[in-house]
């Protein structure tokens, strides 16, 4: 009690002195901040105008920025700005504006290139923000301009030449309207008697795509047509039948033959160099006997590129991620192979592709197991590399511990991972894609190992691991080697 | 029952119990005793835990299911994605923080406040710079305000299409905000007369930014620190983020790191290549920032369905308006042939959820629930069809139209379009 006392008796005498009390005009500044210094407005302002205004000098081409695009961009964008899954579309969509399915684009919709520079400079790539230099922005915005139609092959992008390029949709904005639209005037609804009879003319049961309840149980439901969040149509489909899987008992896989009959139908345009099936034999590209399951490169009588050759020896197997990362882009992913083809660019028809062959060409029963952990163990370590790998490493200290016995932190311990099935760390809480990559029967192995680190978030869409990805494939092969010496020490 | 066709197992059961204890008994019988009182409860026996036990409260152990909830088909990412306000388990207006909707761009920053710096350039006297601490030492005001994505609704456009307002209307909350009026920091800048639009930008790693013109900046948009009280939750912006009372809710910025001002706007991507709306004629509208009056039946819904048969039926809901406040709700029980003045209960805020309720009895017949609000500027809520006679179908965001729910006669709910 003395205490409030004391503090009343405080207050009192403070009330002595009126001016301790002096309120401030509302018009009065009060002197609080400190000036920004020249070099933190400069840290922070990075905003473009579409007249150019915070342009940096800088320029970049659509050659350079083809090349950019394809490391960073390709993976969420598509190689053409086509989108992937439910990533924003880039490109295209010409004169779609005003159909039922309009595809709004920075060539078909946007109205400022200043736009581009802005957003790309300030987000992108989704991981990395702020991670490209001016001159970069400038030649991935080039080539943004160039995926539509806007400029040539050679042309270079500047902040001299910057404001005369025009998107074309720039004409069709106009201000906020909608006070001038009859449904604004004043009214007095009808109250009584308002229509004779009521039909329901939709229902949502129809669609079926309302979440359930059961917060841990949701099934990934196919959406209708919809303007939701710019959504594609076509992609939740493929989602839906990925999310079946692991309902499926993990060792015998069952085959979805819908989707693998749709897999027969697109594998025609594979069938000029590949033979599918029991007694396949080799064309211009390996026979497809055995193929789900086994080691890379182990067709017999096939004469492999290097590349193939290299992946073989690391241990690597067709599961469905490296099939997945293969066909979607065959000559990155297997950089000199002699497959010359573009790539399948839907993910539903690489799994569809994919369904096909496991139906077709289902490898040896226990291939995968029986291949990977003792190709792994093998192989002989490059000290030096594991070294520099180590070193790397120290970015995902954070969150990952490392060696026998190694404890879960935010991600799992990492004890002999090379080899080892794809979300089967014990105690470890992964992510539903984690659950289904693991259900699915997938390894971790180089290939797969390099392709999530190079992009985690879209490789295993959903993951939990909140990390832009190692960009540098030294990099990445410096920790993968790393990650073998651990466990072989 | 047709139980293929009803929307969850969980409500199955609900209705199975509830109905047939319920319905079938009149009040007068005579009941037989009720082990919830003749026996004795553990928790009428035994102490529960102490003081200490709970030092930051959470609710009930019954309530686990009010939950935030994602719709995960809509999005490629949960990172860049949305999640949904549970308005059905809700009642009053005020939105509990940790139930509040989320929407990030690049997920949630988690701004160490010791770090945390405001910036104000641009055509400016002086250009400052404010820490948290500074902020602090301003005069600080309390307004409830509603927030609403200008989404809400988006999914429903082409056709009746979830099942639930958490998923059709559930892109809101309503919150106390205590801050400092943005013209108070603006002054303390001193604004350049040549200064007509404010660009205000996020510290999250989408650096989000919307261009605000300077009337409103003025007018009534706060810095806020605290949400119904305490500091705002990390998903919420904090330690500080931007109030823009009765307009769209991208413009919030969260994280608020820096406000510039300058004689045009931007334009940059959230205000072209998103929020803006498509119309039929392929032309856009941009900067339709003000939400137009809207409401919507949160119970019976289809997530709350009406349990306890034929009888006296509590109907509650909410509407708000970006224009000012609700001083009328209709709501019909016939799909629209007659309405009634549903009673508005609780405080009427001018840009603030306000909760409506009409209490009838039901006779166990089929109903076609909907509820039309009118503004204070003299507005009415159009339904669907006179919504899209004027914006087509195309426009994803404000979509503030009349909501059809259909109670079937065991009292299930769903979502209906109707003539």
């Amino acid at each position: 009690m003395s205490r409030f006392l004391n503090r009343r008796s405080i207050a009192a005498a403070v009330c002595v002195s009126a001016s301790l009390f002096a309120g401030w005009a509302a018009a009065e500044k009060l002197g609080l901040g400190r000036p920004a210094t020249e070099a933190e407005v400069k840290a922070w302002d990075i905003d473009i105008r579409p007249d150019g205004k915070g342009l940096p000098p800088g320029k970049g081409s659509v050659a350079t920025g083809e090349e950019l695009y394809g490391k960073l961009c390709a993976s969420c964008h598509g190689d053409f700005g086509e989108g992937v899954d439910r990533w924003p579309v880039l490109a295209g969509g010409k004169d779609t504006l005003k159909s039922e399915d309009p595809v709004k684009t920075i060539g078909s919709y946007w109205p400022y290139t200043s736009t581009i520079w802005d957003y790309v400079h300030r987000s992108m790539p989704f991981g990395a923000a702020q991670s490209l230099s001016d001159d970069d922005v400038y030649a991935i915005t080039a080539y943004l301009l160039y995926l539509n139609d806007l400029v040539d092959e050679d042309f270079v992008l500047s902040d001299k030449n910057f404001t005369t390029i025009e998107l074309p949709n720039k004409k069709n904005f106009k201000l906020d309207d909608r006070p001038d639209s009859p449904i604004f005037k004043k009214r007095d609804p009808c109250m009584k008697d308002c229509k004779e009879s009521v039909k329901v003319t939709g229902r949502a049961r129809v669609l079926d795509v309302t979440p359930d309840s059961g917060a841990t149980k949701d099934d990934a439901k196919a959406p209708a047509p919809t303007a939701a969040a710019d959504a594609k149509k076509d992609a939740p489909k493929a989602d839906a039948k990925v999310a079946d899987k692991p309902t499926a008992a993990p060792k015998a896989a069952a085959i979805d033959m819908e989707l693998a009959k749709r897999g027969e139908k697109l594998f025609r345009q594979c069938t000029a160099c590949h033979d599918a099936g029991k007694g396949a034999k080799n064309k211009v590209g390996p026979a497809l006997a055995k193929i789900m399951g086994s080691p890379l490169a182990s067709v017999p009588g096939f004469k492999y590129s290097k590349v193939f050759k290299a992946k073989a020896a690391e241990g690597a197997v067709w599961d469905s991620a490296t099939m997945d990362a293969f066909l979607k882009k065959p000559m990155s992913w297997a950089r000199g192979t002699m497959m010359a083809f573009g790539g399948v660019r839907k993910a539903e028809d690489r799994q569809a592709l994919i369904e096909y062959l496991k139906l077709v060409a289902p490898g040896e029963p226990g291939a995968k197991k029986a291949a990977a952990p003792k190709e792994a163990a093998v192989v002989a370590i490059d000290a030096a590399l594991a070294e520099r790998g180590k070193k790397v490493f120290r970015a995902c200290k954070a969150c990952h511990a490392v060696g026998k016995g190694a404890k879960n932190k935010v991600g799992p311990g990492l004890y002999k991972v090379l080899g080892a099935p794809i979300g089967s760390v014990a105690g470890f809480r992964y992510s539903k894609t984690f659950k289904k990559k693991a259900a699915a029967g997938e390894v971790w192995d180089a290939a797969s190992l390099d392709a999530f680190m190079a992009k985690p978030l879209a490789w295993a869409k959903g993951t939990y691991m909140a990390f832009g990805g190692v960009r540098k494939a030294s990099d990445r092969k410096a920790l993968i080697e790393y990650l073998k010496s651990v466990g072989q020490e | 029952m047709s139980e293929a066709k009803e929307p969850s197992a969980s409500r199955r059961a609900f209705l199975t119990t509830g109905v047939a204890a319920a319905a079938l008994v009149p009040a007068t019988a005579r009941a037989k005793d009720d082990p919830a009182i003749t026996g004795l409860p553990s928790w009428t026996t035994t102490p529960g835990e102490g003081v200490d036990a709970r030092p930051y409260g959470t609710p009930s152990q019954y309530e686990k299911h009010v939950v935030r909830r994602n719709v995960e088909w809509l999005t490629a990412s949960p990172v860049s994605s949305v999640n949904f306000t549970p308005l059905h388990e809700l009642d009053g207006i005020i939105t509990p923080n940790g139930l509040c909707f989320e929407r990030h761009h690049a997920g949630i920053a988690e701004v160490d406040p010791g770090q945390y710096r405001l910036m104000i350039n641009g055509l400016v006297d002086s250009q400052l710079v404010f820490t948290l601490e500074d902020l602090l030492r301003f005069p600080r005001q309390n307004h409830v305000y509603f927030l609403e994505c200008a989404a809400n609704g988006g999914m429903e456009w082409r056709g009746a299409q979830l099942n639930g307002c958490q998923f059709t209307h559930g892109m809101i909350h309503n919150v106390m905000y205590t801050g400092v009026k943005l013209s108070l920091l603006l002054k303390e800048a001193g604004v350049k007369t040549s200064a007509k639009w404010l660009l205000a930008e996020g510290a999250d790693a989408s650096g989000m930014t919307r261009s605000i013109p300077m009337e409103k900046a003025l007018d009534d948009c706060l810095v806020a620190f605290k949400m119904n009280g305490e500091a705002l939750r990390p998903e919420q912006g904090y330690p500080v983020r931007l109030v823009v009372p009765g307009w769209e809710g991208n413009m919030w910025v969260k994280w608020l790191r820096r406000l510039e001002l300058g004689d045009k706007p931007w334009h940059h991507r959230e205000e072209t290549s998103k929020y803006t709306d498509l119309l039929e004629s392929g032309v856009a509208r941009r900067f339709t920032w003000e939400m137009d009056a809207k409401s919507v039946i949160t119970s019976p819904s289809p997530q709350a369905p009406i349990k306890h048969g034929s009888g006296p039926t509590v109907l509650t809901g909410l509407a708000w308006s970006g224009r000012g406040t609700i001083p009328r709700v209709d709501v019909t029980l016939d799909g629209g042939k007659n309405w009634v003045r549903a009673r508005i209960d609780g405080p009427s805020l001018s840009k603030s959820m306000h909760r409506f309720y009409y209490e009838f009895k039901w006779n166990g017949e089929p109903l076609l629930l909907q509820s039309r609000a009118h503004d204070s500027t003299g507005y009415v809520q159009p339904t669907k069809d006179e919504l899209r006679e004027v914006r087509g179908k195309n426009s994803i965001y404000h979509n503030n139209s009349i909501q059809t729910w259909h109670v079937s006669e065991k009292g299930v709910v769903e979502n209906v379009e109707i003539s």
